[in-house]
């Protein structure tokens, strides 16, 4: 065949599974930048870089470069972090980037101005704390995000499980990370695959998936590629409600995209969840539109082909196929700030943080104080897809120690938003 | 073996011919024939130049295409342009903006400028500089420069093609000539764009028919004959062109990158050479020390021989900021201060006081009851021109110097001070400023003769200055020689010295190799002669191959720890004991191939 690929998929295919010249970029000290190549490359490492605008014109005219620096994302499946972790991460923040963290939509923190001599020390860190920061942009499945439901505390121990089995599942292979970040040895060899799920080409655009437990949408679950609606009958866990094709981006002046809500397939049983995100994320690299980049996210696919031909799809890659979608409902989206206690007893505390930035202000020694609470929290911390922050899982015994922090440091409990919820 | 190219220029005939003569070759014939073949087409060729060469020369229309380009719209439209104007035998220069060299305008014969606008009528990004070249007072005269701009914009917005406009605007100023009026289009450009292609290489290739090319515009320009000789007694009035801040913020380092026209002067310079300026003391130290003496400023002093105000002989003429043992001894003599002349028994006291003060200073301390203003000026040394490695080659620049100047200001015995040039290049000089220079020749600060020769450049700070125009000139030759560059500062970030031109040297293979050093971008100090030992064995290799070093910048601790470095270098590589490896250095700077310029 003699058609040329478009760029974006020729670069992922010549990338040596994601490789491109990003180590050899890295240490190039004489310039703060990398390739344009190697920039679209790092996306899949969870970084890309940027650089400062405002200063642009006045470092031209110093005969300096761009002040470049990096964004760098984490991969956290539904928001998740230990206290230990918590203080690892907010250490890095001094280390490597500019002294603050900010929680995301997708319920992961970010890092930004990173400095490309610093990149690796911060993925180092990173991974010693147990975390990646694989497939946190690129052309791949990104943080599966999942209701912070913070009542029902064994449903949501048990979809965080899933979530996290979801995304590790998704998550690329190839040896490129540990080589570039970890200084680990060169395994590439001509010819040998290192995605056995993804191929040399990934996927044709991001994918994303998000899990939702009725009535709570806080995750904005059908805006997501694959939305996953948790089925609870009795109190437990019995599978999902799958929808697919959901995504609200859209291009200004390109007529021909558009936001779209997830269309409803079916159910899938628990045990079969993450095989069955597998699968879907399969006929989405098989059948979506590589051609035309503007076109590639699974919505365009499933608007262009139809639910039948997804659900006659999903039943031949799968084996079987999804049974009738049951009953659900989801009444809200927004978080629920302030103390609340769940079913099991312990303590969760919802604090409204402005724009998901955590940093020291005059104002507001928001920084200092989530790391005072760290020290001392024993549950965990979930970040939610509003870009606030639960403290959750706190005992009884500790709930008196954790008030009076948030008193010292007059942490906002979602007083001053409240009314938008 | 059987030819069977159907693009070949042969007829069959021909062809068979050459099969039948090819199948009976051993491997050996075919070698030679190849051989034979070209010989045989240089001569043809070189036969047929000096026949027809200067008829050939004098038809040959050069146009140079240049674009300006956010999104790749304007960039295609000129590939067309350009694709076009070579079909008609025109011969095209295609340049992004931002990689043409500005002062190449002067010597084009027909230019096509192509540029988008953006946001309030500014210029795509990479039409930046060009923009601004053009737009100051670095532009040179374009008469003979014939040209035509095709402006692609978006008629919504309220500054409608304005960088266009601009252009043509400009270019019409300095005295270039269109070929065809500038055409203006909308989002809906290709019938304009199409069209003005058309009649522009149109326009081209009638004048091509009809007339030899016309001469470029520097051609164009009368030459300025000069008689008056400047040097050292005489500098020249020098007009500032440019006064950049390299330094980017949050440096602790002030740099400066000075650009100053000759033009006119007949000053001439090569790489190495040094500019001597003629500063001016601080108006303000000036007029605090007329204070501390209780004279009139206005009041007349004899000036070598000359009548001057006491503000304009202290201003221009005499050295204020620096004290000298002989001037503390004259003055000493004078003031019959108990102080001073027990200060004046200990040499090492007196060198203690001296330090980090000036005749202010002096004149605040120790008052001298009578002096005139006469008299006082007659203690003084005359203000000394300050040297600067010049940053830029001829063969770039033409009639311009550039120098990189670091200011220096600090705070002594509870006063701010600060370097004399420096400060005055940076504070007080106006924008239409002249600053006295002379051109101060280095003999010992030479690139090879030999263009195929390696250099290898050490020159952290300021002292990096002359290998700019090292690598300007080097280009400009054609130089093929390798050529390395060791640099070093503070911060990455923000000392990085023209960052983006040894970037873009490094890019197009004119800088082999580029090695920094940032002392403080991490907890341990790291140095340029760090560098240097990481690389020994290529350095060595280097040297083998002929390999000239050159090292500028601080005389006391950087060229000693660099000249350490490569003694331990050419000792480890060498297989030499310190002894005969302080002697090759030796052999080296007798044979020009280790020449330092450190201050």
């Amino acid at each position: 065949m003699n058609t040329k690929l478009p760029e974006a998929e020729q670069l992922k295919l010549d990338s040596r599974y994601l490789r491109g010249t990003i180590a050899e970029g890295l240490d190039d000290v004489v310039t703060g930048s990398i390739s344009e190549d190697d920039n679209k490359l790092t996306k899949f490492h969870g970084s890309y870089m940027q650089d400062h605008r405002d200063l642009r014109d006045e470092r031209r005219r110093q005969k300096l470069e761009p002040l470049y620096s990096f964004m760098v994302r984490l991969r956290i499946a539904g928001g998740v972090v230990t206290p230990q972790q918590w203080l690892g991460l907010d250490a890095i923040a001094d280390d490597c980037s500019n002294g603050t963290l900010r929680i995301t939509t997708r319920q992961t923190f970010q890092y930004h101005e990173v400095l490309k001599k610093d990149l690796r020390s911060l993925m180092q860190q990173v991974n010693a704390l147990g975390l990646d920061t694989k497939g946190a942009c690129g052309d791949v499945n990104r943080n599966v995000v999942t209701n912070v439901n913070p009542h029902q505390s064994s449903v949501h121990a048990e979809v965080h499980q899933i979530s996290q089995a979801i995304s590790d599942h998704l998550c690329w292979q190839s040896g490129a990370y540990a080589e570039i970040w970890l200084d680990e040895t060169c395994v590439y060899q001509p010819g040998k695959s290192e995605e056995p799920f993804y191929g040399d080409r990934y996927l044709p655009r991001k994918f994303k998936i998000g899990i939702a437990i009725p009535p709570e949408n806080d995750s904005d679950v059908l805006a997501n590629d694959i939305a996953l609606i948790a089925i609870i009958e009795n109190d437990e866990l019995v599978g999902f409600n799958v929808a697919v094709g959901g995504g609200m981006g859209m291009t200004y002046g390109e007529t021909a995209t558009f936001p779209r809500l997830a269309t409803m397939a079916g159910f899938v049983p628990k045990d079969q969840i993450v095989k069955a995100c597998e699968t879907i994320a399969a006929i989405q690299r098989d059948f979506g539109d590589r051609s035309v980049r503007a076109h590639a996210r699974f919505k365009y696919t499933i608007d262009d082909h139809g639910i039948e031909w997804f659900n006659e799809k999903f039943t031949e890659y799968h084996g079987e196929a999804m049974t009738a979608a049951r009953p659900f409902e989801l009444v809200r989206n927004g978080d629920r700030f302030g103390w609340i206690q769940g079913e099991d007893g312990q303590w969760h505390l919802t604090l409204y943080i402005y724009s998901g930035r955590v940093a020291d202000t005059e104002a507001l020694q928001l920084r200092t104080a989530l790391r005072e609470i760290a020290k001392v929290h024993t549950g965990e911390f979930r970040m939610t897809c509003n870009q606030n922050l639960i403290i959750a899982n706190i005992s009884p015994e500790q709930k008196p120690v954790i008030e009076q922090l948030v008193e010292q440091y007059q942490l906002d409990i979602g007083e001053r938003v409240r009314h938008y919820v | 073996m059987n030819i069977r190219l159907p693009n070949a220029p042969l007829t069959d005939e021909q062809l068979q011919q050459l099969n039948n003569l090819l199948q009976g070759l051993e491997g050996w014939q075919v070698d030679w024939l190849s051989g034979y073949l070209s010989g045989y087409r240089a001569a043809q060729v070189g036969t047929a130049v000096m026949e027809a060469g200067p008829s050939l020369a004098e038809q040959a229309i050069k146009l140079t295409v240049l674009y300006g380009s956010q999104t790749g719209n304007t960039e295609a439209v000129a590939g067309q342009l350009a694709e076009k104007a070579k079909a008609s035998g025109i011969e095209v220069k295609l340049w992004d903006m931002a990689e043409y060299k500005p002062r190449e305008l002067k010597n084009e014969q027909y230019l096509a400028v192509l540029t988008s606008t953006h946001g309030e009528g500014e210029p795509p990004d990479n039409a930046m500089d060009l923009y601004e070249f053009l737009n100051s007072r670095k532009a040179p005269g374009l008469k003979g420069l014939h040209y035509s701009v095709l402006s692609l914009g978006d008629s919504s917005y309220e500054f409608f093609c304005q960088t266009g406009k601009d252009f043509d605007e400009r270019l019409q100023k300095l005295g270039a000539t269109a070929v065809i009026p500038r055409v203006d289009c909308d989002v809906d450009y290709d019938d304009l764009a199409e069209k003005w292609i058309a009649e522009f290489v149109g326009a081209l290739t009638s004048s091509m028919q009809a007339s030899a090319a016309p001469p470029s515009a520097s051609a164009a320009m009368s030459q300025l004959e000069t008689s008056v000789q400047y040097d050292r007694k005489h500098p020249f009035s020098a007009p500032l062109l440019e006064n950049q801040l390299l330094s980017g913020r949050g440096s602790s380092k002030e740099v400066r990158h000075i650009e100053i026209s000759l033009e006119g002067s007949g000053l001439q310079y090569e790489p190495g050479d040094a500019l001597g300026v003629y500063p001016q003391n601080d108006p303000a130290l000036v007029s605090m020390l007329i204070d501390a003496l209780g004279f009139d400023a206005d009041s007349s002093v004899e000036l070598d021989e000359q009548q001057e105000t006491l503000t304009n002989a202290l201003m221009h003429h005499r050295e204020i900021t620096v004290l000298t043992r002989p001037l503390v001894e004259k003055w000493a003599e004078l003031a019959q201060s108990d102080e001073l002349n027990k200060l004046m028994e200990s040499k090492a006291a007196v060198t203690e006081w001296i330090r980090g003060r000036d005749v202010l200073d002096l004149v605040q301390s120790y008052p001298l009851a009578d002096i005139d203003a006469n008299g006082f000026i007659k203690l003084l040394r005359k203000l000394p021109p300050r040297l600067y490695s010049i940053a830029s080659s001829q063969a770039a620049v033409d009639e311009e110097v550039h120098i990189t100047v670091a200011t220096v200001r600090y705070n002594a015995h509870n006063r701010e001070r600060g370097g004399v040039a420096s400060t005055w290049l940076a504070d007080r000089l106006a924008e239409d400023a002249t600053i006295p220079v002379y051109i101060d020749p280095n003999k010992n600060f030479k690139l090879p003769a030999d263009d195929n020769a390696p250099i290898i450049m050490i020159g952290p700070g300021t002292g990096v200055a002359p290998f700019r125009s090292f690598m300007q000139e080097r280009e400009e030759r054609g130089a093929r020689g390798p050529n390395w560059l060791f640099f070093g500062d503070q911060h990455f970030l923000t000392d990085f010295l023209y960052q983006t031109e040894w970037l873009a040297w490094r890019k197009s293979g004119l800088l082999t190799h580029l090695d920094v050093a940032f002392s403080r971008d991490q907890t341990e100090k790291i140095y340029v002669q760090h560098r240097i030992r990481e690389k020994s064995i290529e350095i060595w290799n280097w040297l083998q191959d002929g390999a000239h070093i050159y090292v500028c910048g601080d005389a006391d601790n950087m060229a000693p720890d660099v000249n350490e470095a490569l003694i331990d270098i050419i000792s480890q590589q060498g297989n030499k004991s310190r002894e005969d490896a302080t002697e090759y250095l030796r052999q080296l700077t007798r044979d020009k191939r280790y020449q330092r310029d450190v201050y």
